[in-house]
């Protein structure tokens, strides 16, 4: 078993989607990652969704999917013992990943004043809504109200009415994705140099660097993009698909849908005239030909078609396109882990192939599953010491 | 060897990206200090060169338009230019060059082309067997949609995100985001980086063989679950959440303006009946509990809309988050470059350009407090840096590298044809 990130300890501090996700990148790369959770668990023990809605701490969605190939110690960080416990631990790690608010570590002697103490290489990755300073750091925030300052919602949606966002928790994942290469980035010069420092992650600042496109537009242009008229699939059969046919391609695309012939006629009418019409009966979207043409095929084979003959298309794939995905089947996207609690799932596995990676995968651990295997390998403290501390309440 | 000021000093990326994932993933190390050599071509510049969308300084193309591009600009700083005819034999043997003495290839073309120019990881591997090639792909280098063409778009669909998203009840709708771009970037550079570990350990390099569409799907783990668990299929629930209640985005004045909220628990639910003025509503039994509130919804956005209704959106966020309400205005592109936090925070960076003058570029997603990143370079104009590559770092004399100039291997203009759009 072994990964790029084999022999790193990284110590998780974190709940929820954003400090969980990096850190569960890092695991399926081979890392350590030793997820202290509070008494009671990660709050994404009680989010679920749960099977048939029956609240169990061991069976939440969203708490499975997110801490696969991490392991679970409990520690009360109110109490000084707690503190001093993960102070012990954060030697052994390379990396500390917390998304506690702004100065809430410290408080607690947790900060990086504190752990560099103890592990002068250490990286604390330190992921919060708007960052360790500012007006806002201490703010409240969601993945909606994140999304309309990064000024993502303003473009979703429909002129006139409430603006959108994306479904599901996508920015505060991509939070954790920037949290995992920013991670990355300070553990280079770490391991190189034996240079730690303190990397801050504001979830607001990587949605405005995501959002580039149109604040340099803003920049240049003074033109402020604002929701355009909403942009329909086109129906098929069994769902919907898209085509997102380039000046260049309108001919494919009437080939594609037209046939040869009546392509050709179009053609020796005026080029430009043709890729005029073609785009009008897109953007008509219930074009009959266009229509016909894709509800005969249902959307996979319209798409499989369409990409075929070199225009861009996309299906709208749900849950059973995905987990029915030939591609994502060519691919062994999915993984399935048998959990002791919640039974055999199949998850989505790292999105990328690297050679030579060969991290077995596990499942999420249950809460405090490794307390004492913890405990015991990594630090002093006897089995007597371990049990008292236990009694005080401190292991939860 | 004195400390270094940035993490990735002494490290060498080839850059091949074109449009946003690969120059995002190579922007990130070029920041973090590693020599990244952004290789186009006159017939093939970055597409956002020339597809620029009018977006130049104050819209006026100018005479070289291809370094004036917003677009090209954001995603481009701290790089070096190489404009290096990968379609010729003569501009291979020099990528070839400068992958035995380079750490990292970053590239998101398609699965064909590297193939094409035999430039696939066995033969980078051959030249240099410590090389990293990173492969930002749409679905990754094998497969039946493998060769599929992609944008941001297009992958939220088919990577399950449009599925979730819209209006509740209504048709689906297609936004064009293009969050993949920044995902796939982010994660290229993290997987980069934890290869360059490995290396240290075995001398090997390595190869990364992504896709943008899993990295969608993977954002959906607990749709996926919940689809196993109760066959679930997940439907567009506006800006409503499954837990959180109330939440939305709310009218206020001003034109098109609106501010979102959300109440995770019954302490923000009192902060709330506190701001809004409406403290009866705490001891109203409708809404006593996060149940009750998602069962009433609709009577409680209705309170909430009156309230909004005469403030603006900055004013109810800011009186919102006064009482620790979560609450954010939405913002257009205007508002977050003047918002005062992200002012306060450093955030905005000026940058010369040579071609396009100064402008203001939104930052980064990370601060490291030991090595602070900043920008040490614009983004290069086409061809900037030909001669430093092909002189300083491979030692060609001026009179071969003017010879490769006469015979269109490097340059520095777009060809007629790339610059009429045929890329």
């Amino acid at each position: 078993m072994t990964g790029p990130l084999a022999g790193l300890t990284v110590l998780e501090l974190g709940q929820g989607v954003t400090a969980p996700y990096c850190c569960l990148i890092m695991g399926q790369l081979g890392a350590d990652v030793i997820k202290v959770e509070p008494p009671g668990g990660d709050v994404a023990r009680r989010m679920g969704p749960f099977p048939g809605d029956v609240p169990h701490r061991e069976r939440s969605a969203l708490f499975l999917s997110l801490n696969r190939n991490k392991r679970s110690i409990v520690i009360d960080l109110d109490t000084a013992t707690g503190q001093q416990l993960v102070r012990d631990l954060a030697r052994h790690a390379g990396v500390v990943v917390e998304d506690a608010a702004p100065g809430a570590m410290a408080e607690r002697g947790l900060g990086y004043e504190s752990l560099s103490a103890v592990r002068a290489d250490v990286v604390l990755t330190s992921i919060t809504p708007f960052g360790q300073s500012g007006p806002y750091r201490d703010w409240g925030a969601t993945e909606l109200t994140l999304f309309a300052l990064g000024g993502l919602m303003n473009i979703m949606g429909e002129p006139g009415r409430v603006p959108l966002k994306f479904g599901g928790q996508p920015g505060l994942h991509l939070a954790g994705a920037y949290a995992f290469a920013a991670t990355q980035t300070a553990l280079y010069l770490a391991e190189e140099h034996g240079i730690g420092q303190h990397v801050d992650v504001a979830i607001l600042e990587g949605l405005g660097a995501s959002h580039f496109q149109d604040l340099t537009e803003y920049e240049y242009t003074g033109r402020i993009r604002q929701r355009a008229d909403l942009r329909l699939p086109i129906p098929a059969r069994d769902g919907f698909v898209s085509f997102s046919v380039q000046a260049h391609q309108y001919g494919d695309f009437r080939r594609l849908i037209l046939g040869e012939e009546a392509a050709a006629a179009i053609a020796a009418a005026g080029p430009d005239d043709a890729v005029a019409r073609d785009r009008a009966r897109l953007e008509g979207e219930m074009d009959t030909q266009i229509l016909e043409w894709t509800v005969d095929r249902g959307k996979y084979k319209a798409y499989f078609a369409a990409q075929e003959a070199h225009v861009p298309a996309a299906y709208l794939a749900d849950m059973t396109d995905l987990m029915e995905s030939p591609q994502y089947a060519a691919r062994g996207f999915w993984v399935e882990v048998d959990h002791p609690v919640a039974g055999a799932l199949r998850y989505p596995g790292l999105p990328a192939h690297l050679t030579g990676l060969a991290v077995e995968p596990r499942p999420a651990p249950l809460l405090g599953q490794q307390t004492d295997e913890i405990l015991s390998s990594l630090t002093d403290l006897t089995p007597h010491e371990i049990a008292e501390i236990r009694a005080a309440g401190v292991l939860g | 060897m004195s400390a270094p000021r940035l993490p990735l000093e002494g490290i060498r990326v080839l850059d091949l990206g074109m449009f946003w994932a690969g120059p995002f993933a190579g922007k990130w190390l070029a920041d973090a200090g590693a020599e990244v050599i952004k290789v186009e071509s006159a017939s093939h510049p970055d597409n956002l060169r020339i597809l620029a969308r009018g977006v130049y300084p104050g819209g006026e193309a100018g005479e070289r338009p291809w370094n004036r591009s917003g677009m090209i600009n954001e995603r481009n700083r701290n790089k070096l230019g190489l404009a290096l005819e990968l379609g010729t034999p003569e501009g291979r043997a020099i990528f070839r060059e400068l992958v035995a003495i380079s750490d990292v290839v970053v590239e998101n073309f398609s699965n064909r082309v590297l193939p094409r120019w035999e430039l696939d990881y066995p033969r980078l591997r051959e030249i240099n067997p410590r090389i990293i090639l990173a492969s930002i792909y749409s679905q990754g280098s094998k497969g039946p949609e493998s060769g599929f063409v992609s944008f941001g778009g297009t992958l939220e669909q088919i990577g399950g995100l449009t599925a979730i998203t819209g209006y509740p009840g209504e048709m689906p709708a297609v936004y064009t985001l293009a969050m993949p771009d920044p995902l796939g970037g982010a994660m290229g550079v993290g997987l980069i980086l934890a290869a360059l570990r490995e290396r240290r350990r075995t001398g090997a390099g390595m190869y990364i063989d992504m896709s943008q569409r899993e990295n969608v799907t993977a954002l959906l783990g607990e749709y996926v679950l919940d689809f196993q668990m109760n066959g679930r299929s997940p439907e567009p629930i506006g800006n409503r959440d499954r837990l959180h209640a109330p939440q939305s985005a709310y009218r206020c004045a001003g034109e098109d303006g609106w501010v979102a909220l959300s109440v995770r628990n019954d302490a923000e639910w009192l902060a709330l009946c506190r701001a809004i003025g409406r403290p009866a509503l705490i001891a109203d039994p409708r809404f006593a509990t996060v149940t009750a509130r998602h069962e009433h919804h609709d009577e409680i956005d209705e309170v909430i809309l009156q309230w909004t209704a005469g403030r603006t959106k900055h004013e109810a966020m800011e009186e919102l988050q006064r009482w620790g309400v979560p609450a954010g205005a939405v913002y257009t592109t205007e508002d977050l470059s003047n918002d005062r936090h992200l002012r306060a925070r450093g955030y905005w960076e000026a940058i010369d350009e040579p071609d396009a003058g100064r402008h203001v570029y939104p930052g980064r997603p990370m601060r490291l407090s030991a090595t602070p990143l900043g920008t040490r370079l614009p983004t290069p104009t086409l061809g900037q840096h030909n001669r430093y590559v092909l002189g300083t770092l491979l030692g060609k004399s001026d009179g071969a590298i003017a010879e490769l100039e006469r015979a269109g291997v490097i340059g520095t203009e777009p060809t007629a044809a790339a610059r009429s759009g045929r890329l």
